[in-house]
């Protein structure tokens, strides 16, 4: 496995601004500890990162580096907000940042509010965008052309 | 000398009495004549009071006589005075219509032509007037036809905006309460989908 391969993996695993917010703590915790012997408790998939990236640095300082680039890609990635008014369980959100990984070609971290304004789907914020997709939208719009009581009948 | 002086005394006794007599007497005089001219003043005066009181009444009499006879002339005066003026008014007027009338017959007979003309315009006047009113309140009653139709047609828009405000209101109350997390979770997809093909994400 290359370290450009590790790397990846590493921010694969980051679906979601708090588990992207996790891995940047484990981050720095690894920074921590290169002078030490050993790299404990450290993630799996980071601690396979370092190893790969000592087989090709020398000093604990390059290696410092590395991961504080590491880090600043992971707090760079793009944040899709996705406000709805239910709580999702633990499938939902990860059918929708699976829906999110195949649809969307660029990386974004998932980032769930509830919002109790909300009426039915959700509300999506994306790079400083935000669109009201729920029912709210389009109940607000019936009211204005006047034809609510129609769609209702 | 005892009887000498008694008879001196007697004679002097005598002689006073005497004197007493005659000052009784002229006294009784006085007295008399003093009444008389007291009951002569008495009547005087009273004569004199009479009189006057006579004087008095008389001239209050007259005095009432004259201003009566006064009011009467007065009233009898100006009833003259407006019969008067009112038959004056009356001759002027009668006399007025007169001349005006012979006026008006010598204007008719020299310009009967243009006294028919000047009517006949009158007469056109009256009716572009009466058609111009007719106009003017028409037009009046077409604009408040029309402000009424548009303050209803306000009122129901408000109305119906209320109505469709709460109609709002109890959807969304209804589609946060009743609506299944499933149909919810339906909807975020196909949310998702349309932000797709709108290239939020792009």
């Amino acid at each position: 496995m290359t370290l450009e391969d590790a790397k990846q993996q590493i921010i694969s695993k980051a679906k979601t601004l708090q588990e992207a917010e996790s891995l940047m703590l484990e981050i720095d915790r690894a920074v921590g500890q290169l002078f030490k012997d050993s790299l404990e408790g450290i993630d799996p998939d980071l601690l396979r990162f370092v190893n790969e990236a000592k087989e090709n640095l020398h000093d604990a300082e390059s290696l410092g580096k590395i991961l504080s680039g590491l880090r600043m890609e992971i707090s760079n990635m793009p944040v899709l907000t996705v406000s709805v008014a239910f709580n999702l369980s633990r499938d939902d959100i990860l059918d929708i940042c699976n829906w999110v990984a195949s649809n969307v070609k660029k990386r974004v971290l998932l980032d769930f509010e509830f919002d109790p304004e909300v009426v039915g789907g959700c509300i999506l914020s994306f790079n400083g965008v935000r669109k009201d997709y729920s029912l709210n939208s389009l109940l607000e719009d019936l009211c204005a052309k006047r034809g609510i009581r129609k769609f209702i009948e | 000398m005892f009887y000498s002086t008694l008879i001196f005394s007697l004679i002097l006794f005598l002689v006073d009495m005497l004197i007493l007599a005659h000052v009784i007497k002229r006294k009784d005089e006085l007295d008399k004549k003093h009444r008389r001219f007291d009951d002569k003043t008495s009547s005087i005066l009273m004569r004199a009071n009479m009189k006057a009181d006579d004087i008095i009444g008389e001239a209050t009499q007259t005095s009432k006589k004259i201003i009566r006879t006064l009011a009467q002339i007065k009233t009898k005066t100006q009833e003259e005075i407006d019969e008067n003026v009112e038959e004056g008014i009356k001759d002027t007027q009668a006399r007025l219509n007169v001349v005006l009338e012979d006026e008006m017959n010598k204007l008719i007979k020299s310009n009967s032509e243009d006294l028919r003309g000047f009517v006949g315009e009158l007469k056109q006047k009256a009716i572009a007037e009466n058609s111009n009113l007719d106009l003017v309140i028409k037009d009046s009653l077409a604009r408040v036809i029309r402000e009424v139709e548009e303050y209803k047609k306000e009122e129901i828009s408000e109305v119906d905006a209320s109505i469709d405000k709460l109609i709002l209101s109890i959807s969304k109350e209804y589609l946060r309460e009743y609506v299944p997390v499933l149909q919810h979770k339906k909807l975020v997809f196909e949310a998702l989908e349309k932000a797709k093909k709108e290239g939020l994400f792009s």
